[in-house]
């Protein structure tokens, strides 16, 4: 029971470094609502790397899913890398897997449209006139180092 | 009775290489914290806005009587000073309200400052555009804390008297 209790945590599973358990889902996922407030989120690459030195966290906004990676660290993350190169990550949400197509958002257009609800979910804020804006002039290179990453159903 | 006195004379400068290490101004680092802050001690700037290209500063506050310091983010708006904390429940922000008195190293030079904390809505209303510009590459044109959403604290910093 008590490994159960540690396999479901993902505490097991990080630790010793095993594969992510559950069953996985074959069929597209078009709405990602239901993943909306999940704690039972986790992740892992293809090669099967962990997120590590950096913090992730998912969004939903407008039925799509959102991976946020971000730290304020220079160190690298395996897990980010990989993901980076191959665009493709495995994510356990509620028990379940699902392997899906991870593609950088890197333009304001792409990354704007979910900042006010991301903004009221994470940091409690209503904000008007949110947009992306990773290098201003006024801070320069103070910003915590961040990705985003749409999730797309990429069932194999 | 010999064993024994090896032992405490290990004990003892384990203890001694601990002290030192906390005086010696090599902490804090990353989310560790640290002891002593060492540096220049310089008068407070009447502007703080050059704080604006710095991502961190170390404070120091007391704990059981003894330097404790810890790595922060910092705001200015209008050329005053900010400190922020995204949760409340910080170690150092139980510290600085119980001890306003506080040292600030920025860019390895030391100020001896006095910290108040703000329950001011409107403040914070201003600093949030800069919390998330500065370290999160966010601009807003306005935004606004949900009163019951968030958890953070911000201080308002000021020389000491």
């Amino acid at each position: 029971m008590i490994r159960g209790a540690l396999v479901a945590l993902g505490v097991l599973a990080l630790a010793c470094g095993s594969p992510l358990e559950g069953e996985l889902v074959s069929e597209p996922v078009r709405d990602w609502s239901f993943a909306r407030g999940a704690e039972d989120v986790a992740f892992e690459t293809p090669g099967g790397a962990r997120f590590r030195r950096v913090l992730v966290d998912t969004h939903v906004h407008g039925g799509k899913l959102y991976l946020l990676v971000s730290t304020i660290f220079s160190a690298e993350d395996a897990a980010l890398n990989e993901t980076l190169a191959s665009g493709r990550v495995r994510a356990r949400i509620a028990g379940k897997l699902y392997d899906l197509r991870a593609t950088r958002l890197e333009r304001a257009e792409d990354i704007d449209p979910f900042l006010p609800s991301l903004l009221r979910e994470t940091m409690g804020m209503e904000s008007e006139g949110a947009r992306w804006d990773p290098l201003p002039d006024r801070y320069p290179g103070t910003q915590m180092r961040r990705w985003f990453f749409l999730l797309e159903s990429d069932p194999r | 009775m010999g064993r024994a006195l090896r032992f405490l004379r290990w004990v003892l400068l384990l203890v001694l290489v601990a002290l030192v290490v906390w005086f010696g101004g090599l902490g804090p680092y990353g989310f560790a914290p640290g002891g002593y802050l060492w540096g220049e001690v310089r008068e407070p700037p009447a502007d703080w806005s050059f704080t604006d290209a710095i991502p961190e500063i170390q404070l120091e506050t007391r704990l059981f009587g003894l330097p404790y310091s810890v790595t922060i983010w910092v705001m200015s708006q209008g050329g005053r000073l900010f400190l922020g904390a995204i949760e409340c429940d910080r170690v150092w922000v139980d510290q600085v309200k119980a001890d306003p008195e506080i040292r600030l190293r920025v860019d390895g030079r030391v100020y001896e400052m006095r910290a108040e904390i703000s329950t001011d809505r409107a403040l914070g209303a201003a600093l949030a555009p800069v919390l998330l510009h500065k370290y999160l590459g966010i601009a807003v044109d306005s935004a606004n804390w949900i009163p019951g959403e968030n958890t953070g604290c911000v201080f308002r910093v000021r020389p000491r008297a």
